[in-house]
């Protein structure tokens, strides 16, 4: 196995310019003037992509993946560093960016191609095959400024694999069109690479990463932060993500709110501070609610309940006065609305300490989810100061956080009940019987 | 020399390699201009014949000009024809080319696009309209004048250099555009300038002998003048003419491919 492409130590930076006269100044002083500074791009980047594998970078919007892409395509070139790429390379940097809209889809295939690479010949043979990807039909000759965005995504998406690319770039292409052409394209991708295909993609959607790369990459300000397996990427990058938000959900409160003494020394570890979703929030505000999570009981977040397993309601809260009896808790509700089943640290009889204002804890559910049907449910975390009997509601968030039973079998009604089922024995009886038992 | 050797080969056999692309493009070029028009390509005839009979108007009915004699025609719309004709293919190449390159930056920072390739489709297409330009200044000539002499075959020769020579300017004011934008607004002065002093409505012969060196420095003057004396006189250009014109024309050929060669690698950090 070689490498198709290498990357080594590379950077990339632009230089920015006061003008663009000043680029051209520069360009003509041959080096021996500047008139720039520097903005790096990529800092440093060194990888493998190993012939036939894919491999999917993650990262934010301006974190340097296109630039990375671009670097690979041949369209910039590393600032440093040592780049090399063996193999002829097909870039679907943006669908549809070659084609002329006053021309027809088969004149804009064959123009197409031909950028990339083919001869009229070898375009007129693979004709077939790319309108049919397409499934544009009669449009075919029709300008392309009368396809949908959706249908001129597809034309070129069909141009761009059937060139026989050795080395496939892919840059969030697949964001758009319908879900039905982005199942056909990701099965088109992973037929490239179980061809022999060299595919590396950018890409926002985790699924995606998960089901093709067999080697991801975290780019953050144009260094790598994470590389290798990609599960534990994702994980990585996932959770980066979700702390973000906090924080940015953070700093929106105390803009809002400054007076609020938000400072706390120490914060417990696992302080989940993300609120998906706020449809309603009552409560005196003596406490609040600062996130709640979903998560499987290796500490991820989930996206899909599972049926009969054990997962985790995460709620963090804080108090802003004295709590000196909390209670927290969170209703499941389904898809009607209806409560569905709730519980809270006081009916579990769990021993709370009293909170001090400022202070923050957070509280674990474990819950054994049974087999319900596969609807949407939603949490709705809250915290209170009282007794069963007594209580003042400090803080209640309605269906902050909204996740899709999985469906794993077929199911009659609103869940299934824990049921044995048992075979008595096979005996004979006749029909005749049972006709004149009736009869009686 | 090695050097250009190297680069020039590459660059040819660059060239013979994206051929379709090539042949795409100029077809692209083509239908584009005149995509949606009712009449079509026929406004590449209109156009200039408009041109033509305009300045026919004024130099020969209203300021009577006339040939200067030994120019093979008493009609001072076939001697303009013949020159304008060259001038024409020259000043459309370069005025689209000077754009080419910024008005496909999506080609350029989105795929893999060969970008020298587009002042030579330009060229390309707008050989075409010559084609036709030079079909009906045959016609006229074969019917009016009855002389079509054996140097008409030189007048290829001339659309070779002419051709090298455009080339390397489109490559200059495309690549010098990417870096100021300003490039196209002089271009359009100096070609403004470049027409009224290349003998197309005179010629060289009628200068002053103060000035007569705006025509020698000026590499059209002298493709003007091989295509009115190879269409219309039946001479052949003086040699000496004839490797000027050829030493203008590599010049600015390799001078404009190394700078294109040169500057590209920026191209797709500014567009």
């Amino acid at each position: 196995m070689s490498a198709a492409v290498v990357m080594e130590k590379v950077s990339k930076s632009y230089p920015v310019y006061g003008s663009p006269a000043e680029r051209f100044k520069e360009l003509l002083a041959l080096g021996r003037r500047t008139y720039h500074r520097d903005f790096w791009a990529l800092r440093d980047v060194s990888f493998e992509i190993e012939r036939g594998s894919t491999f999917s970078i993650l990262g934010e919007n301006g974190a340097g993946k296109s630039t990375l892409l671009q670097l690979v395509a041949g369209i910039l070139r590393p600032t440093l560093g040592r780049l090399e790429v063996s193999g002829r390379v097909s870039a679907l940097l943006e669908l549809g960016s070659g084609f002329n809209p006053e021309f027809s889809g088969r004149e804009n295939v064959f123009l197409n191609g031909a950028i990339l690479g083919l001869s009229n010949r070898e375009i007129e043979r693979r004709y077939p095959q790319i309108v049919d990807f397409a499934e544009i039909g009669d449009f075919i000759n029709q300008p392309v400024r009368t396809y949908s965005s959706g249908m001129v995504v597809r034309l070129a998406f069909a141009v761009a694999i059937n060139v026989d690319p050795e080395i496939l770039l892919v840059d969030e292409a697949l964001a758009v069109g319908d879900i039905y052409f982005r199942q056909r394209c990701m099965r088109k991708i992973h037929e490239l690479h179980r061809a022999g295909v060299t595919i590396l993609f950018v890409t926002h959607n985790i699924a995606d990463v998960k089901s093709l790369a067999t080697r991801a990459m975290w780019l953050a300000d144009g260094r790598i932060v994470e590389l290798g397996d990609p599960e534990r990427v994702v994980s990585r990058f996932q959770a980066a993500m979700v702390n973000k938000d906090a924080r940015y959900l953070r700093q929106h409160a105390q803009a809002e709110a400054p007076a609020a003494g938000e400072v706390f020394a120490s914060r417990p570890a696992e302080l989940v501070e993300k609120i998906p979703n706020i449809d309603f929030r009552y409560g005196t505000g003596r406490a609040q609610v600062l996130g709640i999570a979903v998560m499987n009981q290796r500490g991820e977040e989930i996206g899909l309940l599972p049926p009969g397993e054990t997962i985790v309601i995460r709620v963090s809260v804080r108090a802003q006065q004295e709590m000196p009896q909390p209670i927290v808790g969170f209703m499941l509700r389904n898809h009607l609305g209806v409560d569905f089943s709730g519980t809270n640290t006081a009916l579990e009889g769990l021993e709370m300490p009293p909170l001090r204002p400022g202070e923050a804890l957070t509280v674990d559910f474990l819950l054994a989810l049974p087999e319900l049907y596969p609807g949407h449910f939603s949490f709705s975390p809250a915290i209170a100061n009282g007794t069963l009997e007594g209580y003042e509601m400090c803080d209640w968030i309605d269906n902050a956080v909204t996740l899709q039973m999985e469906k794993r079998r077929e199911m009659y009604g609103y869940f299934r009940l824990p049921c044995q089922v048992e075979l008595r024995g096979v005996r004979v009886v006749s029909a005749e019987c049972g006709v004149r038992s009736a009869e009686h | 020399m090695r050097f250009l050797w190297t680069v020039g080969s590459s660059f040819v056999s660059n060239l013979i390699r994206r051929r379709a692309l090539l042949a795409n493009l100029v077809v692209r070029d083509f239908k584009q201009r005149y995509v949606g028009s009712a009449a079509g390509w026929l406004w590449a005839a209109i156009h200039p014949a408009v041109l033509l009979l305009s300045y026919s108007f004024v130099f020969a009915a209203v300021f009577k000009v006339r040939p200067i004699p030994g120019s093979g025609t008493d009609s001072f719309v076939l001697y303009l024809f013949a020159g304008i004709l060259p001038w024409l293919l020259f000043q459309e190449t370069v005025q689209r080319s000077v754009s080419a390159v910024v008005d496909s930056s999506n080609l350029i920072t989105k795929t893999v696009f060969p970008s020298e390739i587009l002042p030579i489709s330009l060229f390309i297409s707008g050989l075409l309209n010559h084609f036709l330009g030079l079909a009906v200044l045959l016609a006229i000539v074969a019917v009016l004048v009855k002389k079509i002499t054996v140097f008409i075959l030189l007048v290829p020769v001339y659309m070779v250099l002419l051709a090298l020579f455009t080339i390397g300017v489109g490559w200059l004011v495309s690549s010098l555009n990417v870096f100021l934008r300003d490039t196209a607004q002089a271009l359009s002065v100096i070609l403004t300038f470049w027409f009224w002093f290349t003998p197309i409505f005179f010629s060289a012969q009628n200068l002053p002998e103060r000035v007569r060196f705006i025509a020698r420095i000026n590499p059209l003057a002298y493709v003007v003048d091989a295509y009115r004396n190879c269409l219309l006189a039946g001479r052949a250009p003086a040699p000496a003419d004839l490797a000027l014109t050829a030493a203008f024309a590599l010049v600015s050929f390799l001078a404009g491919g190394l700078f294109f060669r040169y500057t590209k690698r920026a191209f797709g950090d500014v567009l």
